[in-house]
């Protein structure tokens, strides 16, 4: 098993979320997107780290788990405030800004 | 880590499956259907920490991902109630962003696999096929790595916490009465050039989301 | 390891801290209106912690490495600090004019811990604080665009703000995997010596790529920009003030570290890449603003065109025998102060309209002249700034980066600096005409300024104090502005650079 398998998996699912993140609309699927893109660079990280003998890239995994709770927690309170002032699901529907 | 079969075996089964349910969540209609196939991906990936040698890590990620992170999306989600789901359209616009994108990755994921032959060379070279030590990515390691080399940042990570702690109860909290009388008086008054920021419309909106749960 | 005498030089970080924690504990314990005590208590803390910044200065400008290497703290550092805190409490005396008392405390608490993450981004020497930093510096600054939690303008631009800031974040972390796994160290600066003994490879490449990219998001560089008009329109104005300035310049003092300490080896790339990405960002946000209505939406384009000009000065490099020289990150330094300036300085006097005629629409600048000639003066200051007109700061701050431009041999972006200055000048200058010369559609624009709310003195003073302030930086740096310029020199001298 070498390190390239690891990298594979960790672009293969940091893709998918970028793409999930360009393509779907609804806005908690696109956070959840988001999600999906920092599994793929703890993946990568962490192969990394063991590959090199390290400890750093293990400890940068923590840090971005705790900077993905950090950012859920603001993000869906965002949107639960946006939904009491305007029922609202999918970003196509944030349209009052126009110039 | 260990150079076995079994370790291969396990290598190919989480690869297989999380690809799979990371791209079940991106193309599945329903966001709860979304929210249980992240929780497959995360399980998954704590089995790819394990295998290189971090249990700590493998634990953690199944504590915070799907025990609090998921949980919040899945309140949310009983929160905002979805049962009548607008309809999603794809638009162009998406698809030109996300197809050549889509392509590019593809091609990146191909190249790191495949390898030009300069570039394989240039990742073996890096990478002298070391085994992990037996600390690897063990909770003490870390712990040492954590409070010698990283103190700054993990202090740092707790300023992080607090800020958006005091932020999300900020945005949650409940709209008083007062609150909005209090602002300036163009705000309960906006013209109508920008009708969708009435205190009035909000007010009405906000009723609204309150009666349709019941 | 936390070493007794690194605490020392933090100790204004730990001010900032300490006064955030003071207010949210201010806010528990008091009722009734409060404003005056959260502003007294965030100038107190920013004032003593600008003080002890310069007490602790490390002698003979050396640049002192703390916490095993995480932070920095150099003439650079110092320098952008210096810039923030000035920043910061501008913006929470501007907040007291626009929000009444609750949410004043939870807008200068959130203001003072995204102060603490730009404090410590400037001086990040590795990636674990760079990122932790940006995201202290990022995640309360969009819960300030959200703050007006009623009005729907305000949430929809945090949740496009927040869902392109997070999008963003989670690409720096793929790009610091990267960046990590070639070169085995988190270091900015070891990171270095393992990239030159790369070379230019595809990976390398790769890795650079990623986190330009982020960064090109968070300093809203062209094709990254998109959220930045929306979020500044739908922010309350002092917010919108904010986040314009600060958080953009303190990502453009990051880039500028990175690119010039840990890719320093792929200087000659680099030089390419953001040449390229200036002149579409200045071309770019330049155009998008004359069709702006809305003025804070036209200060949106033109913070994104002022972006672009910052980038030339990141990009100009010139390669000697000795090795790549970034000659012109003494005028990104210059040209960050005075934008921030004039940038924070046209959304006070955007404000000042917004509260006489309920509208950020440009035509209710239309004879501001007749009804309060010190904003009409000072916004005259700030657009004719902005366009690049002398004896003005703005001037001089694109005069060095023409220069820089110029000396690292990149003329056809100087070319492009100079002509879209130009076509600038169209829709900063229309403000001016409205302001002095159209006669106001008099009894409308009369009457909602005599009914305006009559906002009590002392606040309507500090905000006219505001205004005043940055203008007269705006002016004097002009015409005494190689005092700055010298000490921006000498920061970069004196920095780990």
């Amino acid at each position: 098993m070498t390190l390239n398998g690891f990298l594979v998996v960790g672009a293969l699912i940091f893709s998918i979320g970028a793409m999930g993140v360009l393509i779907r609309r609804n806005a908690i699927v696109m956070l959840m997107s988001i999600e999906l893109m920092l599994q793929g660079a703890n993946v990568t990280l962490a192969a990394f780290s063991a590959y090199l003998d390290d400890q750093a890239g293990f400890v940068l995994v923590i840090f971005s788990l705790t900077v993905a709770a950090a950012e859920v927690a603001v993000g869906l309170a965002i949107l639960v405030a946006l939904s009491r002032v305007y029922p609202v699901v999918n970003v196509d529907q944030l349209d009052s800004l126009r110039g | 880590m260990p150079d076995n079969i079994e370790t291969h075996l396990a290598f190919w089964y989480l690869a297989a499956a999380s690809v799979a349910a990371s791209l079940l969540m991106v193309s599945v209609r329903n966001p709860v259907h979304s929210a249980i196939s992240l929780v497959v991906v995360i399980f998954h990936v704590a089995g790819f920490f394990a295998i290189l040698g971090s249990g700590f890590l493998a634990v953690a990620q199944i504590a915070i991902y799907a025990g609090a992170i998921v949980v919040l999306f899945l309140f949310t989600l009983m929160m905002l109630d979805l049962r009548h789901l607008p309809e999603e359209r794809v638009t162009h616009r998406q698809l030109w962003l996300g197809i050549p994108l889509a392509l590019l990755l593809a091609v990146e994921a191909v190249v790191i696999g495949a390898g030009t032959p300069e570039v394989r060379e240039s990742i073996k070279g890096a990478f002298p096929p070391a085994t992990v030590s037996e600390l690897g990515g063990s909770a003490e390691a870390l712990a040492v790595a954590l409070f010698n080399d990283y103190t700054l940042p993990f202090l740092g990570a707790s300023v992080m916490l607090t800020a958006a702690t005091v932020g999300a109860i900020v945005l949650a909290r409940r709209i008083e009465e007062h609150e909005r009388a209090d602002f300036p008086r163009q705000r309960a008054q906006t013209s109508a050039a920008n009708g969708a920021d009435s205190a009035a419309q909000a007010e009405q909106a906000a009723q609204a989301a309150q009666e349709s749960p019941r | 390891m936390i070493e007794p005498g690194d605490l020392g030089y933090v100790v204004p970080e730990l001010i900032v801290l300490g006064t955030a924690l003071t207010l949210l504990l201010w806010a528990a314990i008091t009722r009734g209106d409060r404003r005056w005590m959260s502003v007294s208590i965030a100038l107190a803390g920013n004032g003593s912690a600008a003080l002890m910044l310069f007490m602790r200065t490390p002698a003979d400008g050396a640049a002192v490495e703390l916490f095993a290497g995480q932070l920095v703290v150099d003439g650079y550092s110092t320098f952008f600090r210096t810039l923030f805190l000035l920043l910061a409490s501008l913006a929470i005396v501007f907040g007291a004019q626009r929000f009444p008392s609750a949410p004043l405390i939870d807008f200068a608490a959130l203001l003072q811990f995204s102060l603490l993450g730009m404090m410590l981004l400037v001086g990040a020497a590795d990636w674990a604080t760079a990122f932790i930093a940006i995201e202290t510096m990022a995640i309360p600054v969009y819960v300030l665009v959200g703050l007006t939690r009623f009005r729907r303008a305000s949430l929809e631009a945090a949740m496009k703000y927040f869902a392109l800031g997070a999008f963003a974040s989670a690409v720096l972390v793929y790009g610091i995997a990267w960046s990590y796994g070639l070169t085995g160290t988190t270091s900015l600066a070891e990171t270095a010596d393992g990239i030159a003994s790369r070379g230019d490879e595809p990976w390398s490449l790769f890795a650079l790529g990623l986190i330009l990219v982020a960064l090109g998001f968070k300093v809203a560089a062209v094709p990254f920009h998109a959220w930045t008009p929306d979020a500044y329109q739908g922010a309350p104005t002092p917010a919108a003030a904010f986040v314009s300035v600060g958080p953009k310049v303190a990502a453009m003092a990051l880039l500028a570290r990175v690119v010039t300490l840990a890719f320093e080896p792929l200087a000659a790339n680099i030089t390419v890449a953001l040449a390229v990405i200036a002149a579409a960002t200045m071309i770019l946000g330049n155009l998008a603003a004359i069709a702006q209505s809305d003025v804070k939406r036209m200060l949106g384009y033109s913070s994104i065109a002022h972006t672009g000009y910052m980038l030339v000065g990141v990009a100009a490099v010139s390669q000697t025998d000795a090795g790549a020289d970034f000659v012109g990150v003494p005028s990104v330094l210059f040209y960050g102060f005075v934008y921030a300036l004039m940038t924070f300085g046209a959304f006070a006097v955007a404000y000042v309209v917004e509260a006489q005629t309920d509208s950020n629409d440009l035509s209710a600048f239309r004879g501001l002249a007749r009804r309060s000639m010190l904003p009409a003066a000072a916004m005259a200051v700030f657009m004719l700034s902005l366009t690049g007109v002398p004896p003005l700061s703005g001037f001089l701050g694109k005069l060095y980066i023409l220069q820089s431009a110029v000396d690292a041999g990149l003329g056809w972006l100087a070319v492009t600096l100079v002509v879209t200055s130009v076509v600038s000048a169209f829709y900063y200058l229309r403000v001016v005409v409205l302001m002095f010369m159209e006669d106001e559609d008099a009894p409308a624009a009369a009457s909602a300024a005599a009914d305006a709310p009559a906002a009590s003195g002392a606040v309507a003073d500090a905000h006219s104090a505001v205004v005043a302030v940055t203008a007269g930086a705006t002016v004097a740096f002009g015409i005494v502005g190689g005092g700055l310029l010298a000490w921006a020199q000498a920061a970069v001298a004196s920095s780990l650079l």
